[in-house]
């Protein structure tokens, strides 16, 4: 063996197999001593949030994880993959994180159905004693939060529809149309609004009206279809649509950085927003603490500012919930999503692809 | 004589068992996580998952518009890398060496960089738009479009089908059609009969090779494409992640993958894998007849200006998104925009200050050498292995190798996260380190079987009497010797690791952050100029890395040699 | 004088091919031997089964006298080999590559440097010590093979045809070369060659074989006078082999062939009665032209020149007679009337040839 060693030190062939040799292995031990240590988040007290990034992600850093932080012993990570992986993940019988930040309240009911959301009673207490409207408390979840589904233009002051009937009128308001591929929530609901129903008869959804609703409207302009949130709120700001179905948290945000777009909450789709406690969560303690600052009336009412949400009101009160919030808003129906998810799901991808 | 015995005398030597069982293990890991999603789409009775697929009339839609996707993407990109290869196949050392750096930057820079770059020249107020307004062509951008989603596939698929044309232009094609031209055929004659025939073989590889990419691609029409064009990768993708059904996402993998399969099958089928056959080439002197009435020099004239325009535009195609992710990288505004208003450092300083880019850039770089450090020891056993069994097994053993490149991401992903998450290796570093592995393994072992097909067993022998160990000749003779094709597998499995989103995002869980799976979520959340800034790094730290590569081993043609016709 | 290698019924088979077919050979120490035969006689094998390259089915192989058992590896054997290629390890220097039997072998540096300079110097590569194998020309490069195979001062060389791929001036300066290191070394050379007047030249013991068995050992020059078989006679000898019967009367007796060509010999006693075979060396043979006036004498044959061949100081021609055919040498001198054609006249004294 030292024979061998000593040809190798001979040549310059020799001493990058060495090199390379050396750092494979380095690494190698590196990555294996971090992956088969045992964990040291439990006394370390880590907590693993999942969530959305972009505007949304900046704010929930800004006015809640961090001065969470500095005020208890948690270390806060804030996992921006939101949601791609937790279905599966949990499928599976795996962690997907302790809690999930952002997720629509139909979202979070399916989701609970499934059994991927964890009945703390803790949670179901504070969700109760932070005064959560009881049309958002099921258990698991905790959603103080709201946003609405609305009309946006390109452009600071572009003339904007001022219903859906009028965002499907193609002469006087033209060019591009941007929807969302992933999910026709709201989507479904704006088309048959724009198609004269009343929304008191909204649900169930009389899907099929919708997709004809928005087959119009895909004939008569073109339509692009956004990959996310985020990405939405990017065709409307540079200009490649020229209007959209989008989210009015995103867009205030936008709005607030100065880029050119404009929106409207007439006759927006409100849907309830929060936090929902995973299975196989790791630190429930820690998570029931992050929530209780989370829910914080001047946190809670901070984060909303920065996120560009409103706080849910309580069901007795009707909208505006917010000065900028109009009456003609409808709320999106929970449970009718948490029922139907996966079957209009279906259809829609049969529309899109149609 | 001395070959006779060569060859019959290797057993004493070469041959061990312990390459075949490693090879039978490797098939077993590869096979377990496809297994599993089988597994998955299983319903009781168990083509119940299937038959509801059938029942959707749009699932045999989605996945017929996607294969003929890929079969335009496949043809397109062959016409152009053609006229490419037979450029850097035909030109100076020095010209080709830049041509194929060009090509191979382009080619192993990240897909997601790709996309990202073409969501911004595609749209209405990229350049690209701006030309077709300019040159008055109506319609509108292409982005959103079917178009677009081929174009930037067509741009990812461009460089490694060159590589692969190129590697079988050899000195022999060169001879034969001199002797051509010397036998009095003209131009049409020498392309059609003497140069398309040889070339056969590597563009059926290509084609088929591009065709199995553009069929299984997620990123590119996620990023670019439409609502009709939806592909069926990102079907599979929204049944398992949007709309919480992970069976119905299993059951479309597996017949994605048996339809890519059969195409596949038919393609080769169709037009075979034999040098050249007397139908194909009666056909062939049956186009080139009308042609020889023409002039050869008008003919030979008319060929190079095609040829030279047609690799122009390759080369403009594939250079041009690269250039414009370093461009946006350095621009003030908030909005991607081109061309910029002036040059700021603000991206890079925002990113720089962002400790989460650097924890990132420091897991993505120990993933991706364990990765690398694993997929090329496997590509090397691997091709020990298939250079000892009878060919049917070696066949079943390339097979199952390369079969990670054909299966959809999604797939290997679930399928892999479901068995790391039962042994305890989801969501840590060396299970995402394993997934990339998997990833890398058939580019590792194209590259390292280059080497090894060629290595010459005598040096083995001819240490072995003069008194070196086996563990001597492996480490002071038989390593050293593949050292360019290991340095080759090596970076190009580092490469790929640093590009893998979807399987990562399975077995990273919570825990683990690459940059890769940064991007990934920046890009989703929020495609603002800050992400150009790893871009153009990734770009640079590629290019630089290919450099090396160049310097140290000659041209990536010269590694991949071989194995692209066999 | 002891024996350096030596091999007792060793076979070896590949599949329907029989590579070595109870092959016994002994080699004396310090001598050097040539394995000669044409392709595929298995002379490869032989020597791959002295080095370990090759495991014998059954038989025994014994070097400086002790049985190597067929488990024993190449690397423990000891001995130093030059294959057809020069194969240099292209990843080292010609230092490197010579140095490295020494090197493997844990040699401490300071003799590894002594020893490889000095075969260097011996080998006159001293100004290329540094140079990569790959600058060097095919014999520059199978001159370094040669150092390599012997820094380490084995008892037994194997060369394994290494000169077979040089052009002709280049082979035989090397074959000078190799003569010079095996007598400066005393080392056992053996040497695999299809070459037979490379043989002739090096070798001082040659062993002959054919289809996996050897037709005949012994110094050339024994090979060369006393062929035992057709074979030998032909591929050692390159003699024309001849049938015939044998008639004899009192002292005298004769062998006539089927074309009337007659071998008289007056002295000695003939050998076995009826058909036989004749081994006729080409020089032997006495061409002269046919004319008129000249009549072949008894046992002379009327002939035809079918071809002439040119190759320096000698021509060799092949002369039919009338359908058996003869190899004939003659000074180029004498040949100058000689053409394609031509009618000769043939005799063969048959003290020359010899009786297989």
């Amino acid at each position: 063996m030292k024979s061998t060693a000593s040809l190798l030190r001979r040549s310059r062939v020799g001493t990058i197999a060495a090199v390379i040799l050396l750092i494979g292995v380095a690494a190698l031990a590196w990555v294996g001593v971090l992956s088969f240590s045992p964990r040291s988040s439990a006394d370390k007290r880590e907590l693993v949030i999942v969530g959305y990034g972009g505007s949304y992600g900046d704010a929930l850093r800004s006015a809640v994880i961090v001065p969470f932080q500095r005020e208890s012993n948690v270390t806060v990570r804030y996992d921006e993959t939101c949601c791609a992986r937790v279905g599966p993940t949990l499928e599976a019988g795996g962690f997907a994180g302790d809690l999930v930040v952002g997720v629509d309240y139909g979202g979070l009911l399916s989701w609970a159905q499934k059994g991927f959301l964890l009945g703390d009673a803790r949670l179901t207490r504070l969700s109760r004693n932070r005064g959560i409207p009881e049309r958002y408390r099921y258990p698991g979840t905790l959603v103080n939060t709201e946003y609405a589904y609305v009309m946006a233009a390109h452009g600071k002051d572009a003339k904007l529809p001022t219903s859906w009937s009028e965002f499907w009128n193609f002469h006087r308001y033209p060019g591009r149309r941007a929807l969302i591929r992933a999910t026709p929530v709201g989507q479904l609901e704006a088309a048959l609004l724009a198609d004269g129903v009343a929304p008191a008869k909204l649900y169930p959804l009389d899907v099929e009206r919708a997709l004809k609703k928005l087959d119009k409207l895909r004939d008569s302009v073109p339509v692009l279809f956004a990959n996310s949130p985020a990405d939405l709120v990017n065709l409307i700001a540079r200009g490649d649509a020229s209007y959209a179905i989008a989210f009015s948290n995103r867009l205030e945000a936008a709005k607030h950085d100065g880029l050119p777009v404009a929106f409207t909450y007439a006759e927006g789709l409100r849907t309830g927003n929060g936090f929902g406690m995973l299975k196989g969560a790791r630190n429930a303690d820690a998570a029931i603490e992050f929530l209780e600052y989370a829910s914080r009336p001047d946190v809670a009412a901070r984060f909303a500012a920065l996120a560009g949400l409103q706080l849910a009101k309580p069901d007795d009160v009707q909208s505006p919930a917010t000065a900028r919030a109009d009456s003609s808003q409808v709320t999106v129906s929970p449970s009718y999503w948490a029922q139907h998810r996966s079957a209009v799901g279906e259809q829609w991808v049969r529309w899109l692809v149609h | 004589m001395g070959t006779l015995a060569g060859s019959l005398s290797a057993p004493t030597i070469e041959r061990h068992r312990g390459y075949a069982v490693f090879a039978a293990g490797l098939c077993v890991f590869v096979a377990l996580p496809l297994a599993t999603v089988v597994s998955l789409s299983i319903g009781s009775p168990w083509y119940s998952i299937y038959a509801r697929l059938f029942e959707r009339p749009e699932i045999i839609r989605i996945i017929l518009r996607t294969l003929l996707v890929a079969v335009i993407t496949a043809a397109i990109t062959v016409g152009l890398a053609l006229p490419v290869a037979l450029t850097i196949g035909f030109s100076s050392t020095r010209r080709r060496l830049a041509l194929l750096w060009l090509f191979a930057i382009a080619g192993f820079s990240p897909f997601l960089v790709r996309g990202y770059a073409f969501v911004g020249l595609l749209g209405e107020h990229g350049p690209v738009d701006a030309l077709r307004r300019l040159l008055q062509i109506s319609g509108g951008p292409l982005l959103g479009t079917a178009a677009g989603v081929v174009v930037t596939l067509v741009h990812a698929l461009i460089p490694a089908t060159v590589i692969i044309i190129t590697a079988a232009i050899s000195d022999d094609t060169k001879r034969q059609i001199s002797v051509a031209a010397a036998f009095g055929a003209g131009p049409a004659d020498r392309f059609l009969l003497v140069t398309l025939p040889t070339l056969i073989p590597s563009l059926v590889s290509a084609f088929a090779f591009a065709f199995i990419i553009a069929a299984g691609a997620f990123t590119a029409p996620s990023l670019v494409g439409g609502g009709r064009e939806t592909l069926a990768v990102q079907v599979i993708y929204m049944h398992a992640i949007d709309l919480d059904d992970l069976k119905s996402a299993a059951a479309l993998s597996i017949l994605l993958a048996l339809c890519i399969l059969l195409c596949v099958a038919a393609i080769i089928a169709a037009f075979g894998s034999k040098r050249s056959r007397p139908g194909s080439l009666r056909r062939l002197r049956s186009v080139a007849a009308p042609l020889r009435r023409v002039s050869p020099r008008v003919l030979g004239a008319g060929g190079t200006f095609l040829r030279v325009a047609l690799t122009s535009f390759a080369i403009i195609l594939v250079a041009v998104p690269l250039v414009y992710v370093v461009a946006v990288s350095f621009q003030p505004q908030d909005m991607l925009a081109f061309p910029t208003d002036g040059l700021s450092v603000r991206w890079y300083r925002q990113v720089l200050a962002d400790s989460s880019w650097l924890h990132a850039a420091a897991v993505t770089a120990r993933i991706g050498i364990v990765a690398a450090l694993l997929a090329t020891s496997a590509g090397y056993l691997v091709a020990q292995a298939t250079r000892q069994l009878r060919p049917s097994s070696a066949r079943v053993v390339r097979a199952a190798t390369i079969a990670p490149a054909a299966a959809p991401a999604v797939m290997f992903g679930v399928g892999l996260y479901v068995i790391a998450s039962r042994i305890g290796l989801a969501g840590t570093e060396f299970g995402v380190a394993l997934a990339h592995a998997l990833a890398a393994l058939p580019i590792a072992y194209l590259a390292v079987s280059a080497g090894v097909e060629r290595y010459d067993d005598s040096f083995d022998r001819a240490a072995a009497v003069l008194g070196a160990s086996p563990a001597a000749r492996l480490i002071a003779i038989r390593l050293p010797i593949l050292m360019p094709s290991f340095v080759a597998a090596l970076v190009l499995s580092l490469l790929v690791s640093f590009d893998e989103v979807i399987m990562t995002l399975f077995m990273a869980g919570t825990d683990v952050q690459t940059i890769a799976l940064r991007m990934w979520s920046s890009a989703i959340h929020s495609a603002g100029p800050e992400l150009a800034v790893p871009s153009a790094f990734l770009l640079v730290v590629t290019g630089l890395g290919m450099l090396i590569l160049f310097a140290q081993f000659g041209s990536p043609t010269d590694l991949t040699k071989r194995n692209t016709n066999g | 004088m002891a024996e350096a290698v030596g091999l007792e019924s060793v076979r070896k088979r590949y599949g329907a091919v029989t590579a070595l077919d109870q092959v016994s050979v002994s080699v004396p120490s310090g001598s050097f031997a040539a394995v000669l035969g044409p392709s595929g006689c298995g002379k490869s094998s032989l020597l791959h089964a002295i080095a370990g390259l090759v495991r014998p089915d059954s038989g025994v192989v014994r070097l400086n006298d002790k049985v190597v058992g067929p488990d024993v590896p190449p690397e423990s054997r000891g001995v130093g080999m030059m294959f057809q290629a020069p194969t240099l390890f292209p990843h080292m220097s010609v230092f490197e590559n010579v140095a490295f039997p020494l090197r493997v072998r844990g040699t401490p540096d300071a003799e590894v440097n002594a020893a490889t300079q000095s075969i260097l110097q011996l080998a006159d590569l001293s100004d290329y010590s540094r140079a990569s194998p790959k600058t060097l020309s095919g014999g520059q490069q199978q001159r370094v093979a040669l150092c390599r195979a012997l820094v380490f001062r084995p008892s037994v060389v194997l060369l394994d045809e290494p000169l077979s791929s040089l052009d002709r001036p280049l082979r035989e300066s090397l074959q000078r070369e190799l003569l010079k290191m095996q007598r400066a070394t005393s080392a056992t050379f053996i040497m695999v060659t299809h070459d037979r007047d490379e043989a002739m030249a090096l070798a001082d013991v040659v062993f002959v074989m054919q289809e996996g068995r050897i037709e005949q050992a012994g110094p050339p020059s024994s090979l060369y006078r006393a062929p035992v078989n057709r074979f030998v006679a032909e591929f050692f000898g390159g003699s024309t082999v001849l049938s015939g019967d044998l008639h004899a009367d009192s002292n005298l007796w004769s062998i006539v062939n089927a074309d009337g060509l007659k071998l008289h010999s007056s002295a000695g006693n003939p050998p076995s009665a009826g058909k036989m075979d004749v081994a006729i060396k080409p020089e032997d043979v006495r061409i002269r032209r046919h004319t008129s006036n000249d009549a072949a004498g008894n046992g002379d044959c009327l002939g035809r020149i079918e071809e002439v061949r040119f190759t320096g100081p000698s021509v060799l021609l092949i002369v039919s007679c009338p359908s058996a055919r003869l190899l004939a040498r003659v000074d180029a001198d004498d040949s100058e009337q000689l053409a394609d054609g031509d009618s000769v006249i043939i005799s063969v004294n048959s003290a020359d040839t010899v009786v297989i």
